[in-house]
């Protein structure tokens, strides 16, 4: 519920946000117009954090990340942002070989907090770390939330409505999107479907069992659809089945809106992907508040507030699409 | 010739038979390769679309992973209704196990058999990978094939959407079952081989019509040839008036412009021979052959018309005396003045011709008896005016003439001429250089009779195969064995066989030495082929008279007849006068010469009795000599004739000649001869004239 007020209210303050953005308040982001547009370095906005009593003493914390490209650089911003006078870091590889080690000897602190980066790590912290955890770039996040357990994530996509409105900003001739989630995400539906009403966007969703089955259900769907909204649902995605798919959306001129920007050379049009530094800042938010004890206050899942976008340019071109000659940007919403 | 033509083949039908024979052959084996290449490239082209199905079965999802949908097993019904090569879709589970199978109908009743184990594990080992899919022949090898893969699902590890590109992204693949689908191409290949077949039948139609359309236009462009066979049929057959049609083919042309160049050349070649056939080559007259025609249709002419005409015949008078005095050249030379001066005498109308030697015959056309007197005597005139100066001495040319007259087809022509010889024959008995008309007396009659007689006889004789040969041997005097034999002519008569000399005057008087020559010769050589097989290493020697070379192609007729008979020309020697080996020596060289290329041997005969001068020797082209018979009769008695003999022998041993003595008949004169190195003896005492040589060794014989 508290999740939903904030996205209502963000709804409104973001198309504000989105204008100033336009108008150049916001510093934009300039990359080459080709496909998977090079990042650019985004200004950092200035924290909205309400004032926290300093702790009394320094909070143990272990980030535990899988060591891969998109999780690494979240826990570089989150290392950076965690105040050294509130938290001591001890940040532990998953793969590594010592990290067994590291987290027997990190699970006598008292005080233990774990912030795992990627679902392994997640997984990890919660077989061994008996500890309050915040997981963030988890997508399939379901088995972590166990009952009695002090577990919180951040979301692993930026909001759907903050994504959908930049969406039709770029490419106003969409009108109809298209879904496909798997049975566990079937909650992104209602989601989704509020997104597209505030953008008078209609939505057109499918839920699949298999990439196989991912792959027929677009097919039937593309006739339909203008764009496709592909969420990072890795049990009904294969590399062959996201390969096929987005060479059929630009053969039969879908828009694909993707997660990642490394999608982007497979043949979508756009990527809407979280920034690190709103992951790390939201994971930072999440641990002060279980920090102040309000765990409990604290959805399952606390929203991202920031997106970047990037633009394939070839395809753009080829679907008729203008977009920004920089190639990407950031969108930020408010949150609270 | 129709016959002939009926045995041949056609150049049409041999062209047109080439042409379809190859044209067949190629498309036989343009056919057995596109069959060959249709079963492999419809199968290729097949297995690429089987392998596009199989993607898009795949893709439209197998009954696996549609379980819940409806619509999906519908739209793979749909797919496989349309295509027509696609038999029948299997599933099966991943044990093998048949899940579902539909063809064009739907679902299938009688479901297929399990995968084996080892196709399972085959297909098991392909998820995930591309291609994923097996391909094989194994319903029906060319017609039908299996196109079987698995199906298997996949998904990300571990959230690992987040890192996607990455080495380190790891997938898992759950095998779902397996899908056959079993295409058959055999409706294609029907199809195909429908449409092959349509087109072969198509193409042997084109066949038999070029066939038969290219016969006609063969036969119409190879007309400018046909039409050739008629003119060239009358070329063959001796006719050189015709005439070759016009063509505006290149090719043609050149065959006719040289078939034109041929007849040109015939017809110039059968004018010189007519020519040659028909004129003496001395002095230009007709020859006594064209005589004998002009004289045949003048009798016919005169009997018919009741004109008369005469025929004078001219003798030169001491012509025998000039020739031996002054040399042959001096003879030709006056022999030529007499004709010019012949041919200036007479009136265009009239005929002149050589009857031989320094004989003529004038035919004065339509006269009267005075007239012809009246013109003998202007020939007399012409030619008394006519002086000859050779060697210091200057000769007046005379001869005698006699004339007998043509009132009617009584006589014939050489009872005609026979007439006019006897004329002449009185004129020369009355004082010679004078005129003398045939009168019919007892004598002359008796005589003219004898001679037509002989003539008749003679002709008799040749036409029914009178004359036979009989062969006396020569021998070898050193070996004392018979070396080889001369044939000699004989006639068989009502009173037996008579020789040579009862009828050779009479067959010279009429023209028929020829004839005698040729029938001579080709006996002669038929009858060495004939005893090749009882006397192998038989030769002959065989008489020509001085005829026989005034026949350019006689060199040529012996060639012939010796390849004809298959006789060896070394079996063969020549025997020629002395007079007609010096005396036409110009004329007889090239024949002799062409005589002796054929292996054949030359013989002088009765030498010693014309010219005594031996430097005619050098010069004979010979390989014998032949001592008259007069200085071998009395051999032993005189002793003139033995240091002649003795003389011939030595000098034809320096001139590398061999010597043969005829008339031996002792053998005391052998043994001179002997003594003296003749090489041969012929004669009654070596042997008789018999029927069939043989080879035998001589047995001397009592000394006599």
């Amino acid at each position: 519920m508290t999740c939903k007020l904030q996205l209502r209210r963000a709804t409104v303050v973001l198309p504000v946000i989105l204008l100033c953005a336009i108008a150049g308040c916001g510093r934009r982001r300039t990359a080459a117009a080709a496909p998977a547009a090079t990042i650019e370095t985004t200004p950092r906005a200035p924290d909205a954090r309400p004032d926290i009593p300093p702790p009394t003493r320094r909070r143990e914390v272990a980030i535990l990340f899988k060591n891969a490209a998109g999780y690494t650089e979240v826990v570089a911003q989150l290392t950076k942002l965690l105040p050294v006078e509130t938290y001591r870091l001890t940040v532990v590889d998953v793969d590594a070989e010592n990290s067994r080690t590291i987290l027997d000897s990190l699970q006598a602190k008292p005080g233990l907090l774990a912030v795992a980066i990627s679902l392994p790590a997640a997984r990890i912290a919660r077989d061994q770390l008996n500890v309050p955890i915040v997981f963030a770039q988890v997508f399939n996040y379901q088995e972590l939330l166990v009952n009695g357990r002090a577990v919180r994530g951040v979301t692993a996509m930026p909001p759907l409505d903050l994504q959908l409105q930049d969406w039709k900003k770029l490419d106003p001739k969409v009108r109809r999107v298209g879904l496909i989630v798997s049975q566990p995400h079937v909650d992104l539906i209602p989601e989704a479907e509020r997104a597209v009403n505030e953008a008078a966007i209609s939505l057109k969703y499918e839920i699949s069992d298999s990439d196989r089955q991912t792959l027929y259900l677009f097919k039937r769907l593309a006739p339909q659809i203008d764009g496709l909204w592909l969420l990072p649902d890795d049990r009904i995605l294969s590399p062959t089945v996201l390969r096929e798919l987005l060479s059929y959306a630009v053969s039969h001129g879908v828009r694909v809106c993707v997660f990642s920007d490394e999608l982007l050379q497979w043949g979508a049009l756009m990527s809407a992907s979280p920034t690190p530094e709103d992951i790390a800042r939201t994971v930072h938010r999440v641990l002060d508040d279980m920090i102040a004890d309000r765990t409990n206050a604290l959805p399952p899942l606390s929203s991202l507030s920031e997106l970047v976008v990037r633009i394939n340019g070839q395809v753009a071109g080829r679907l008729g699409v203008s977009f920004p000659p920089s190639g990407s940007w950031v969108v930020r919403g408010e949150r609270r | 010739m129709s016959t002939r033509n009926a045995n041949r083949r056609s150049l049409i039908t041999d062209i047109l038979t080439v042409q379809l024979v190859i044209t067949g052959a190629i498309t036989v084996i343009a056919l057995a390769g596109l069959t060959w290449t249709s079963g492999a490239v419809v199968q290729n082209n097949l297995a690429y679309w089987a392998e596009q199905w199989a993607g898009e079965l795949n893709e439209l999802g197998a009954p696996f992973y549609l379980q819940n949908h409806d619509g999906a097993v519908l739209d793979v019904e749909r797919f496989v209704a349309k295509y027509p090569e696609i038999l029948t879709v299997t599933w099966y589970r991943p044990d093998g196990s048949v899940f579902t199978s539909i063809d064009k109908n739907g679902p299938v009743a009688t479901l297929a058999s399990p995968l084996s184990p080892d196709t399972i594990g085959e297909l098991s080992a392909k998820a995930g990978l591309t291609p994923a899919y097996l391909l094989r022949e194994d319903i029906e090898r060319n017609r039908r094939f299996r196109l079987s893969g698995p199906i298997w699902i996949e998904s990300f590890e571990n959230d690992g959407l987040f890192d996607v590109n990455s080495h380190h992204a790891k997938t898992k693949i759950q095998l779902l079952g397996f899908v056959a689908v079993d295409i058959d191409f055999s409706t294609y290949q029907t199809a195909f081989l429908r449409r092959l077949g349509l087109s072969s039948v198509a193409l042997m139609a084109l066949l038999f019509t070029s066939g038969i359309v290219g016969r006609s236009l063969l036969k119409r462009a190879l007309q400018p040839l046909s039409e050739l066979q008629e003119p060239l049929s009358q070329m063959a057959q001796g006719t050189t008036d015709v005439i070759f049609p016009a063509t505006q083919h290149k090719e043609t042309h050149a065959i006719v412009t040289a078939l034109g160049d041929t007849l040109s050349a015939l017809q110039k070649r059968e004018q010189h021979l007519l020519h040659i056939a028909n004129h003496d080559s001395l002095t230009g007259l007709y020859t006594r052959h064209r005589l004998v025609s002009e004289l045949d249709a003048e009798i016919v002419s005169c009997a018919a018309n009741g004109t008369r005409s005469v025929v004078c015949f001219v003798d030169l008078d001491q012509f025998k005396y000039i020739n031996d005095t002054c040399g042959h050249p001096a003879g030709d030379q006056l022999l030529r003045l007499a004709a010019n001066q012949l041919r200036s005498a007479v009136r265009n109308h009239d005929f002149v011709a050589r009857f031989g030697g320094d004989e003529f015959v004038i035919l004065l056309r339509n006269v009267s008896r005075p007239q012809a007197r009246a013109l003998a005597r202007q020939v007399l005139d012409q030619m008394r005016s006519v002086s000859y100066a050779e060697q210091g001495q200057v000769f007046q040319l005379q001869c005698s003439i006699g004339i007998a007259a043509i009132t009617s087809s009584r006589f014939g022509t050489h009872e005609i001429i026979a007439q006019a010889d006897i004329a002449c024959q009185t004129a020369k008995a009355n004082g010679r250089n004078r005129v003398e008309f045939y009168n019919v007396s007892g004598k002359q009659s008796e005589r003219m009779m004898q001679d037509v007689h002989w003539m008749r006889s003679i002709r008799l004789a040749l036409e029914n195969n009178q004359f036979l040969l009989h062969y006396q041997p020569l021998l070898h005097i050193a070996s004392g064995t018979i070396s080889h034999y001369e044939a000699l002519l004989r006639l068989k008569t009502s009173r037996g066989l008579v020789g040579p000399q009862t009828f050779l005057p009479a067959v010279a008087r009429f023209g028929l030495m020829t004839e005698i020559d040729r029938w001579v010769v080709e006996h002669a050589i038929r009858a060495l082929a004939q005893f090749s097989g009882s006397a192998p290493t038989l030769r002959l020697s065989v008489n020509l008279s001085t005829l026989a070379f005034e026949n350019e192609f006689f060199a040529t007729s012996v060639r012939s007849l010796l390849k004809e008979y298959g006789v060896s020309g070394d079996q063969i020697c020549f025997e020629i006068t002395e007079h007609l080996a010096v005396r036409f020596a110009v004329t007889t060289n090239k024949q002799i010469a062409m005589l002796r290329d054929l292996g054949c041997r030359l013989a002088v005969d009765d030498f010693g009795t014309g010219y005594s001068s031996f430097s005619y020797l050098k010069r004979l082209p010979v390989d014998y000599l032949k001592i008259d018979g007069s200085f071998i009769r009395e051999l032993t008695r005189s002793r003139v004739d033995q240091t002649l003999v003795r003389m011939i022998g030595e000098v034809a041993k320096a001139a590398d000649l061999e010597t043969v003595a005829e008339y031996v008949e002792s053998a005391a004169a052998l043994r001179l001869l002997a003594k003296y190195g003749i090489d041969y003896a012929q004669g009654f005492y070596i042997g008789r004239a018999v029927a069939q040589p043989a080879e035998t060794v001589f047995e001397v014989q009592p000394s006599t």
